[in-house]
């Protein structure tokens, strides 16, 4: 399954304190939600242990994190590769900043792909899961910021 | 072992038999009877608690052993197939079992005369929907349960018989 | 196409002369039951050895993807972990599995792990073996793989088309055979008939789960340099050839032993991977390897059928007779072809049907795609063929506004054609089957549901009826293989067996089977009790299969229904010639003559002076001790082997060839009734007639009958497999793969007629595996439930989601 999730998030910081937080690996890995483990190997990468469950499997991938491009102070894009509990979650997204009157606008494009025991357990819910995981790492961003001013 | 697990030490009772093992906290019950005490009636027919094949009788009332930690087992009364029968005497329930050909390759049989012995033990006299019911919880691909419900209804009549005991 | 020549049926036909009858259709207590109620079956994991290690395996989340790299540096580090093994591991230790197809099919590549590539979501890409099964499964989980995700190829159809994405680059296409049949002047009865009816229909995917999964512990015993290997494969000579390839040890030293099996239903013939991977690592670690898949995996991985999509067509006059039928048909055989395309001719043991049909075409392809491998669940080719024509006669019905079961009863084989030759060679043994028909629709009282049914339907309420007749063929000639490949060397179906009289005068059998629950011990003993009018009691039969005690050929095993005709005559012959030789012993220990002497209770007596008895304790003790006693220049002992060998015959030049010894038949009678609100179907009655030649033992009879109906109610309407478009299996294990339980399976009523085969010599059939009659009854019921609505169902599958579909009106 491929599907194409996207979203935005209106974000009380100015577009330079948004740009620097996506492009802080640190950052972006503490926002992952399920996160056990964070290793920051570099400025565009990371690995993290991260805690999955879909009906009743339940287990931990471990996800490979990269910037794969960057346009500041307006466009990232970054790529997850996560594997375990004999499947493989693939997260590909686009983000989109553009000043707005409170802040910062945000928007963000991703496609997903799933394969494996993930994919069969949890096919009912996997539309559901893949928008929630990617929409909550962007509202954690949110968050985070709107707690830094 | 997985990590930072200690051994955990279980003690339990199984057909009237004291054992004892040391297992991770993560084993199930199913695998501590079958691997750790050598008791290989009950089986594993699937990986997420529906087949039945492992069911067993937990202080009295019947489980399936592998949704139950070993270690949640501690202490406790277990009953097996292998403790059905008496001095060499089958239990009703399997004589009934033999007689009416209610199995064929055997691997569920354990689970099943598990679930019926529970079920009469609450209900001696139980009707077909009854039955049926009761060993919901026992997938059997050989017999399409034909034998199986007709082999519970003649020990039902076997154990509420006057010459029964 | 016509009753069988004279010279045919005198060569095929068995004598039985050594039958007394007096133990043959008893429903004797089954002898493994004894063991089995008391939970001391002897299963695979039940097998305990000292030193045991444990495998476990990484599997691709990919149904297509190629693999880039592997890292096992973690997994091969934690403390426990013995051996860590990829494709590439595997390639330096053994050849490819021999392919059975013709170039260029041939040319794929196939090894118990993937190398290079993954074909199907599950296939084992790496194998761990640790001193626990926990610290496997935790190791197998520390490999890293980097994959390439490829597009999946999932559509059998469109796999053929080019440009499509392929599953065996070497191959060149996705196509493993395709043969073309015709039998028959068909284009002259399509050009004659009265009308011709067309019809898509498709037999979907789905497998055989027994509750016991695939299991193996090999053990590599250095001291007398013997690889044993405790399985559960249905036929382990097919595969001794690898095994014994791979690990460089001729036969004489692999034991292979199959001994109590929790079922197969046609899932364990290709589980031969894991006990080849086991084996090896066995003899690499010198230490016994035990592997015990878990139920994800055997759904995903062990064994699917082949679904088949066929577009039938059938020449039929105004009266309903149907002249010909063409086909095409298209098989789906997943990743790898381990045992299929046996299926693109295995169908022809059943080419006709139960039907007098003249002529008949089958355009038959078989196609790679990247699912599960595929194998012959039980019906094995026959029940998705027979679907096929049930279904297409249901058609004709309809169109003619004919009753079902008459269009049926107009077009069946009558029985003074019987023996009958089929116009692809097929010989039919034994049957009635207009009577047959007519009792079964007597015993499910036809009439009285149609009536029912007209008043049910005023009520607005939803019932239909199925009637269905199937072939139940069994005891396969091997020889079908070359309708595909003519190169293979494997041709005819035969069995052996040992029936020794110890010297306590007791009886030893031994078998080259390997029974999942069909009750081979039993069944052996009472026709061997027959033979010798021994006590059953007195019998014992070697459980399950060993290499180095059974009598085997390399067809020995239990599959395609074949225990019956094939086991069981040779169990026949080997206690025939048992009882010539007692009765010879007994002569002249008697000084009787020896036509006088009679064998009777478990001794000998002289006709003419019945005093003058001797048992068989005491012959024996003269056969295996006090030999001067015995008749001058006879071989002491009270062994006797058989072989039985049908005069099987390979395909001639046009694909003809009798491909199954027996031909047991059913008819189902079914009647359904569909909730409109939720398009539930319900069973409301279940008559099924069967006729499987002499019985052996009723018990196991019914038996077969009631679990193939369940596993065909099962098939109709719960049991099926979802794959999406990038190879994603979408229920693989019992939360979604739906095996029907107790409440879910009707009470079933089985009626019986007796035709013995003049084939066999205990005249029994083979059975079991049911023609898929169940399957067909059902979906046929449901379409006869549904026809006010004009629906046309035309998948062996009706769920919820279709029926109410259908009942909402849209398009089917």
């Amino acid at each position: 399954m491929m599907p194409q999730f996207n979203g935005s998030e209106t974000i009380e910081a100015p577009r330079q304190a948004v740009w620097d937080f996506l492009t802080d690996p640190q950052k972006v890995g503490d926002c992952v939600p399920g996160l056990k483990s964070l290793q920051v190997t570099d400025s565009d990468h990371f690995t993290a242990d991260v805690r999955v469950g879909v009906g009743i499997l339940r287990g931990t991938i471990k996800v490979k994190y990269e910037v794969v491009e960057k346009n500041p102070p307006s466009r990232i894009v970054m790529k997850m590769d996560g594997s375990g509990v004999g499947s493989k979650a693939l997260i590909n997204s686009t983000v989109e900043l553009k000043d707005a009157p409170q802040g910062t606008q945000l928007d963000w494009v991703a496609d997903v792909t799933v394969s494996g025991t993930l994919a069969g357990l949890g096919a009912r819910y996997l539309n559901d899961i893949a928008f929630k995981t990617v929409s909550d790492i962007f509202k954690c961003t949110k968050e985070k910021l709107k707690r830094q001013r | 072992m997985s990590e930072g697990q200690e051994l955990v030490h279980v003690r339990v009772r199984v057909n009237g038999q004291p054992y004892e093992a040391d297992v991770e906290p993560r084993t199930l019950l199913i695998d501590m009877l079958r691997d750790n005490l050598g008791i290989t009636g009950p089986h594993i027919g699937c990986d997420t608690g529906h087949c039945g094949a492992c069911t067993v009788i937990l202080n009295g009332r019947s489980v399936k052993s592998c949704m139950v930690l070993a270690v949640q087992a501690d202490g406790s009364e277990i009953l097996t197939v292998e403790g059905l029968e008496k001095d060499g005497q089958l239990h009703p329930l399997q004589e009934a079992f033999w007689e009416n050909h209610a199995l064929q390759c055997g691997y569920c049989t354990p689970g099943q005369l598990m679930s019926a012995y529970f079920l009469l033990g609450r209900n001696p006299n139980p009707s077909e929907d009854e039955i049926r019911k009761a060993i919901e919880g026992n997938l059997c691909r050989c017999t399409g349960y034909v034998n199986i419900v007709k082999a519970i209804k003649a020990a039902a009549l076997k154990m509420s018989s006057p010459r029964a005991g | 196409m016509s009753k069988a020549s004279p010279e045919l049926i005198s060569l095929y036909t068995q004598d039985s002369a050594a039958l007394t009858l007096k133990w043959l259709g008893k429903p004797l207590k089954p002898k493994e039951d004894h063991r089995l109620v008391r939970g001391r079956g002897a299963f695979v994991d039940d097998v305990q050895l000292p030193r045991m290690a444990y495998a476990a395996f990484l599997r691709s989340p990919y149904g297509h993807a190629r693999i880039k790299g592997m890292d096992i540096s973690r997994a091969k580090s934690m403390p426990g972990v013995l051996l860590v093994w990829t494709g590439d591991d595997i390639k330096k230790r053994m050849r490819p599995l021999p392919q059975a197809t013709p170039p260029p099919a041939r040319n794929a590549i196939d090894y118990p792990l993937a190398v290079d590539k993954v074909r199907f979501q599950g296939e084992p890409v790496a194998m761990v073996v640790a001193e626990s099964r926990y610290l496997a499964e935790d190791a197998a989980n520390q490999i890293d793989v980097d994959y390439e995700p490829l597009p999946a190829v999932m559509d059998a159809e469109k796999a053929l088309e080019p440009g499509s994405p392929l599953v065996h680059e070497e191959v060149g296409s996705n196509m493993i055979a395709h043969v073309h049949y015709k039998w028959g002047d068909v284009d002259y009865y399509f050009q004659h008939a009265d009308m011709v009816v067309d019809a898509k229909f498709h037999y979907h995917r789905f497998t055989g789960a027994p509750i016991e999964p695939n299991a193996v512990v090999a053990d590599y015993d250095e001291r007398l340099d013997v690889m044993t290997v405790y399985c559960n494969n249905q036929a382990p000579m097919e595969w001794l050839p690898q095994l014994s390839a791979g690990l460089n040890m001729p036969y004489p030293k692999l034991r292979v032993v199959t001994r109590d099996i929790g079922g197969a239903f046609g899932t364990k013939l290709i589980n031969y991977v894991y006990m080849v991977l086991a084996s090896l690592a066995s003899k690499e670690l010198r230490r016994p390897v035990k592997y015990v898949e878990t139920r994800t995996e055997n759904l995903q991985a062990a064994a699917h059928n082949a679904e088949r999509t066929c577009y039938v067509s059938a020449a039929v006059q105004r009266d309903g007779t149907v002249l010909a039928i063409r086909m095409k048909c298209i098989d789906d055989d997943g990743a790898y072809s381990r045992h299929e395309p046996a299926g693109m001719t295995v169908w022809a043991q059943v080419s006709t049907g139960l039907y007098r049909i003249k002529a008949l075409e089958n355009d038959f392809y078989a196609v790679f795609t990247n699912k599960c491998p595929s194998t012959s669940i039980r019906g094995f080719s026959r029940a998705p063929h027979l679907f096929m024509i049930e279904r297409i006669m249901d058609r004709i019905a309809r169109k003619l506004g004919v009753d079902p079961a008459e269009i049926r009863m107009r077009n069946l084989v009558r029985p003074e054609d019987m023996p009958y030759m089929t116009p692809s060679g097929g010989l039919y043994d034994s049957g009635n089957w207009p009577d047959g028909l007519k009792k079964a629709l007597e015993a499910a009282d036809y009439q009285g549901w149609r009536r029912k049914q007209e008043e049910l339907r005023r009520q607005g309420r939803y019932v239909g009826i199925g009637v269905v007749v199937g072939s139940d063929s069994a005891g396969p000639n091997m020889a079908q293989v070359k309708m595909y490949n003519p190169g293979l060397p494997y041709t005819s179906g035969t069995e052996g067996a040992l029936v020794q009289m110890t010297p306590d005068g007791k009886v030893r059998v031994t078998l080259g089977t390997s029974p999942q629950g069909m009750g081979h011990e039993t069944t052996a003993a009472q026709v061997v009790a027959d033979v010798l009018d021994v006590d059953y009691d007195d019998i014992y039969v070697q459980t399950g299969f060993d290499s180095f005690t059974s009598i085997y050929t390399m067809h020995s095993g239990t599959y395609g229904s074949r225990f019956a005709p094939l086991g069981l005559s040779a169990v026949y012959l080997a206690a025939a010639r048992l009882k010539a030789k007692l009765a010879k012993i007994a002569a002249y220990m008697l000084r009787c003559n020896e036509l006088d002497v009679v064998l009777d209770g478990g001794k000998a007596f002289c006709r003419t002076d019945p005093q003058r008895a001797v048992d068989f304790k005491r012959i024996a003790r003269v056969a295996y001790g006090n030999v001067n006693e015995m008749p001058p220049g006879m071989e002491p002992g009270l062994y006797s082997i058989a072989i039985f060998r049908p005069p099987f015959q390979n395909p001639d030049e046009n694909r003809r060839a009798n491909l199954a010894l027996t031909y047991s038949y059913n008819v189902h009678v079914v009647v359904v009734e569909v909730d409109p609100e939720t398009g539930m179907p319900r069973i409301l009655n279940y008559v099924a007639l069967e006729d499987s030649g002499r019985i052996v033992n009723p018990l196991v009879v019914d038996g077969q009958v009631h679990g193939a109906i369940a596993h065909g109610i099962a098939e109709a309407l719960y049991e099926k497999y979802n794959y999406d478009e990038n190879g994603n299996l979408l229920n693989s294990n019992f939360v979604d793969y739906l095996v029907p339980t107790a409440l879910e399976i009707p009470p079933l009523s089985v009626v019986h007629t007796e035709t013995p085969s003049p084939f066999t010599p205990t005249g029994a059939k083979g059975m079991g595996e049911g023609g898929g009659t169940a399957v067909q009854a059902v979906i046929s019921a449901i379409e006869d439930a549904l026809s006010p609505l004009g629906a046309e169902l035309v998948d062996s599958h009706a769920d919820p989601e279709t029926i109410l579909r259908i009942l909402k009106g849209s398009s089917r």
